[in-house]
Parts: C-alpha cells; sequence; structure tokens
C-alpha cells in the first residue's frame, strides 16, 4: 500500500503540511504537492499520481474543476479522489459527488478520519475490475 | 467690498423648475441611500465573521494547551521511571513498557497538535470573507460618493478577489456533524449509484 503516490492540492501550506505528514504517519512516502487546479493539472501531466487529494476553495482553479478536469481526461478518468474541505453543507456535497469524486472528509478532521477516508478509497477501487 | 449683485441676471425659478430639479435628484438619493443601506447591513456580518475567528482560535488554543499539559504530565512521570531504573529501582520490563507507552501516546499528541493546526486555515478564509466584505462595502460607499462627488472616486478601483477562492461559512466547530451527514450523503449516493 505504501508505494500509493498521491497528489496533495492545497491553497494552503499549512494544510498541505498536515496532510503529507499525516500520510507519512501512515507510511506513505510517495507525495507530491500543488497549491491550486492548475498547478495540480501540470504535476499530473509531468508526474503522474495514483490518488488525488483536493481542497476545494482554490485560486486560479478549484477543486470541483479540478475534478472535473481529471473525470474528463483520458489519462486520469479513474483516479481515485478525495475531496478535503471545510463546505460541508448537504448541497455541496452532492455537487461534489455528482462530480464523481471517490470520498468527501470535512475539516477539520482527524488523523484516523483521513486514513479511514483513504482505505475506503483504496479497497474500492482494488475491488473494481481493470 | 460687499458681495457682487447677481439680482439681474438671476431669473427666477419656476415651480416647474423646481419640480424638474426634484425629480432629477430623487433617484439619485434613492441611490445613495440603496448604497448606505447596503453597507449598513453587511457591516453586522463582518462583526460576526470576526468573533468566528476569535472563538475558532480560542477554541484551538484551548485543545492544543490541554494536549500539551496531557504531554508534560507523561513526560514527567516518564522522567520519574528513568530516575528509579537509574537509582536501581523499580522493575526494568514494566518500566520499559510504561516509558514506551509515554512516547507512543506523546506522539499520537504530538499529531492531535498538528491536527488542531488546522484552524490556520479556516480562520484564513473567514478572514478573506472579512476582506471581501469590507471590499464590498467599500463599492457601495464609492458608489454613493460618486452620486455626490464623481471627482472622489478613483477613475480605476483595484479587482476585488472572486468569493470563490475562500469559503465564508468556513468554520472550526461542527465538523463532527456535517462529516456525518457528508458520509450519509455519500453512502445513499453510492447505494443508489449501484442499483
Amino acid at each position: 500500500m505504501s508505494d500509493v503516490k498521491f497528489l496533495v492540492v492545497d491553497d494552503s501550506l499549512t494544510m498541505r503540511r498536515i496532510v503529507v505528514n499525516t500520510l507519512k504517519t501512515l507510511s506513505y512516502t510517495g507525495v507530491l504537492e500543488a497549491v491550486d487546479g492548475k498547478d495540480a493539472m501540470a504535476k499530473l501531466m509531468s508526474e503522474g499520481a495514483d490518488f488525488l487529494i483536493t481542497d476545494w476553495n482554490m485560486p486560479e482553479m478549484n477543486g470541483l474543476e479540478l475534478t472535473k478536469w481529471v473525470r474528463s481526461s483520458e489519462q486520469f478518468a479513474d483516479l481515485p479522489i478525495l475531496m478535503v474541505t471545510t463546505r460541508g453543507n448537504k448541497e455541496d456535497v452532492i455537487d461534489a459527488m455528482k462530480m464523481r469524486v471517490n470520498n468527501y472528509i470535512v475539516k477539520p478532521f482527524t488523523a484516523q478520519g483521513l486514513k479511514e477516508k483513504i482505505d475506503a478509497i483504496l479497497k474500492s477501487v482494488e475491488g473494481k475490475p481493470a | 467690498m460687499g458681495y457682487p449683485d447677481h439680482t439681474a441676471e438671476t431669473q427666477p425659478m419656476s415651480m416647474r423648475n423646481v419640480v424638474e430639479v426634484l425629480f432629477g435628484i430623487i433617484p439619485v438619493l434613492d441611490q445613495i441611500k440603496h448604497s448606505i443601506e447596503e453597507s449598513t447591513g453587511t457591516i453586522p456580518r463582518v462583526s460576526t465573521q470576526l468573533s468566528n475567528v476569535a472563538q475558532a482560535t480560542e477554541m484551538a488554543t484551548v485543545e492544543i494547551l490541554n494536549v500539551l499539559d496531557r504531554m508534560t504530565a507523561r513526560i514527567g512521570t516518564a522522567e520519574e521511571t528513568v530516575q528509579q531504573l537509574r537509582d536501581g529501582g523499580g522493575n526494568g520490563g514494566d518500566s520499559l513498557t510504561s516509558i514506551g507507552q509515554a512516547l507512543a501516546d506523546t506522539r499520537q499528541d504530538a499529531m492531535n497538535i498538528a491536527m488542531a493546526l488546522q484552524v490556520q486555515d479556516i480562520t484564513s478564509q473567514q478572514i478573506a470573507g472579512v476582506s471581501h466584505m469590507i471590499e464590498t462595502v467599500r463599492r457601495q460607499l464609492l458608489e454613493a460618493l460618486g452620486h455626490l462627488d464623481p471627482s472622489q472616486v478613483p477613475a480605476q478601483v483595484p479587482g476585488q478577489a472572486p468569493a470563490t477562492h475562500f469559503d465564508v461559512n468556513a468554520s472550526y466547530t461542527g465538523a463532527g456533524e456535517r462529516q456525518q451527514t457528508a458520509d450519509a450523503i455519500i453512502k445513499q449516493w453510492n447505494k443508489v449509484d449501484h442499483e
């Protein structure tokens, strides 16, 4: 499991550090970072990733727009996506699910909460036929 | 020296002229009133938003201080255990187990402190919301000022950051409930999706 390559997208340096440190504690060492959706697109194209963890509200390109781009791209259409955001309204969650994020976590989250969401996504992805 | 006498040049204003002038002024006054009302309505929201920032930082700080208190107490106990071992007292195996547990708990507490620092992201979004509201008020007041004296309004008003860059409703409290709501929606969504 620990060879999964994560791309963590958040305009907040603090949040990126918290997510990256939590991933390292969970023995995931392959982690890339991006400051917004556009940066994430560039990182995906140049370096690739196995798992996307993205914030919603960001300048340039937000997490929902990034998800839309990922799902419509041939190369990354099946990339697991975890949305990590302060937005916790029913409508927000529905909008994110319509864009086909795999799961959704509300900030502030716990390390255990993040682990459970990642595990659940990886389990569901492993269960799918190639 | 007295004031110049323009009496001879000034035409008396007819009632019709007065009504025409008033008809021109009333919409302007309405627009000024509208701008001021909107500005006044925004100010309490700014105040509430700033209270949210203060509340979030206080909650996170208390959380961190509580964790630090626990860590300090645990380290004190571990130091006593180490001292007992140095003095040749106590059960070596039990002491090592308790020190190992203290280290594991301290690692967990360090993680809890890191998690509490998510408050920085949340408050920065709340403050971005405050800045957005203040900028909105400034624009409304400039609009009102423009009706009175256009020369006082700068030709170029700097652009405002779109409200999509931050979540004005970001909150440090109630994440558990919001997560439960999100989980319930996702569960239902996946159930329908698989059927």
